[in-house]
């Protein structure tokens, strides 16, 4: 688990605080990686991540269509799906 | 070197065109590896624009159904969106001009900072702003974003933790006090622990919906563009992308608002 530590305005450290675990802990502590070791595990990640692009091929992960179409308004969710 | 790091070097190429955003950026501050797809703020002018698309093409890269990568609509807000294949990956590009709840003064200094930087991505205090999503996958990436800031008073107005509000609210009372002016929900800090957590929640609750209602302006804005995609998509089957951009250009000037909130050109007309 990875500590911050903050300062206050005048200086004095703040306690260490514990970061939220939104990963769980067998996850990556990726602070403490080399560069090479942060480059393969992205790489890593990126690959596995393949194996739902069939549930997201419709689907914007940023930008302004970023809505699941599921909350597109109903008339509009056909429009410029993947021609499959 | 992942794809995102490629990329973002060849848009860079001969100077800084692009900074590197969202997930892909979380991962550069090495706090999650979560996302597959890249975006990058970028430069709005034409020359980025036109690099851009042109390293795209290199990729073999086409359009999926968005507004063309072009200032007219960039400086409305809106977002384009490309993909292709390499080595394996369906790899996802989306570019922007003007992120999100980012004001011009913190885009210019976000420029002004990552100019030269090798790679270029967005600093914890911008990026946390775009992550402020309708996603409630977003929101524990803001709280460790703001658990990166070193300024106490950034840390009063974008921390996530009551509890880390609290230890600071302890340590600077009046610092606390004043910035309570800017950020509504620490009025909440003398109540506590679970006060401050409901009013941490409706602030969250709050700021997703109007990231939905942002977001929904622009989607009922594209309807009329929406319904000659499918025509478009078959006319650029198979052009390289320019040749694909300036006809997606064609569309858009008669369909596509640059300006979602003005009234919507009229209906499309009957194609044989």
């Amino acid at each position: 688990m990875n500590a911050q530590m903050a300062s206050t305005s005048s200086g004095v450290p703040i306690e260490p605080v514990r970061r939220d675990e939104f990963l769980s802990e067998e996850d990556l502590d990726l602070a403490n990686l080399s560069w090479e070791e942060l480059l393969l595990w992205w790489d890593l990640f990126l690959h596995q991540a393949q194996a739902s692009n069939d549930l997201d091929v419709d689907e914007y992960s940023h930008g302004v269509f970023a809505l699941p179409r599921s909350e597109w308004p109903t008339e509009l969710r056909d429009m410029g799906r993947s021609s499959r | 070197m992942s794809i995102y790091l490629e990329l973002t070097s060849r848009f860079n190429r001969g100077r800084t065109r692009a900074i590197l955003c969202s997930g892909q950026a979380v991962v550069l501050l090495r706090l999650a590896i979560a996302s597959k797809d890249g975006d990058w703020i970028l430069r709005e002018d034409q020359e980025t624009l036109e690099h851009v698309l042109a390293t795209l093409e290199s990729y073999g890269a086409r359009y999926r159904f968005c507004a063309p990568l072009d200032a007219r609509w960039l400086r409305h807000g809106w977002s384009s969106h490309f993909e292709f294949a390499q080595g394996g990956l369906r790899v996802r590009t989306d570019f922007f001009t003007r992120p999100p709840r980012v004001s011009s003064v913190e885009l210019e200094g976000l420029w002004r900072e990552q100019d030269g930087r090798d790679p270029a991505f967005t600093e914890p205090r911008v990026l946390l702003r775009i992550k402020q999503t309708a996603r409630e996958k977003d929101w524990p990436i803001v709280g460790e974003l703001a658990r990166l800031l070193r300024d106490p008073r950034d840390t009063f107005l974008h921390s996530r933790s009551a509890r880390d509000l609290l230890a600071l609210a302890a340590q600077e009372p009046e610092l606390a006090q004043e910035m309570t002016r800017h950020r509504p929900a620490l009025a909440a800090l003398p109540e506590g622990l679970d006060g401050l957590r409901m009013a941490l929640e409706r602030e969250r609750f709050r700021a997703m919906d109007e990231d939905a209602a942002r977001l929904e302006l622009y989607v009922a804005a594209a309807t009329r563009f929406g319904t000659t995609w499918r025509e478009l998509e078959r006319k650029a089957r198979g052009l390289p992308l320019g040749q694909a951009h300036r006809l997606i250009l064609e569309y858009a000037e008669r369909w596509l608002p640059e300006d979602p909130t003005t009234a919507p050109p009229a209906e499309p007309e009957a194609r044989t």
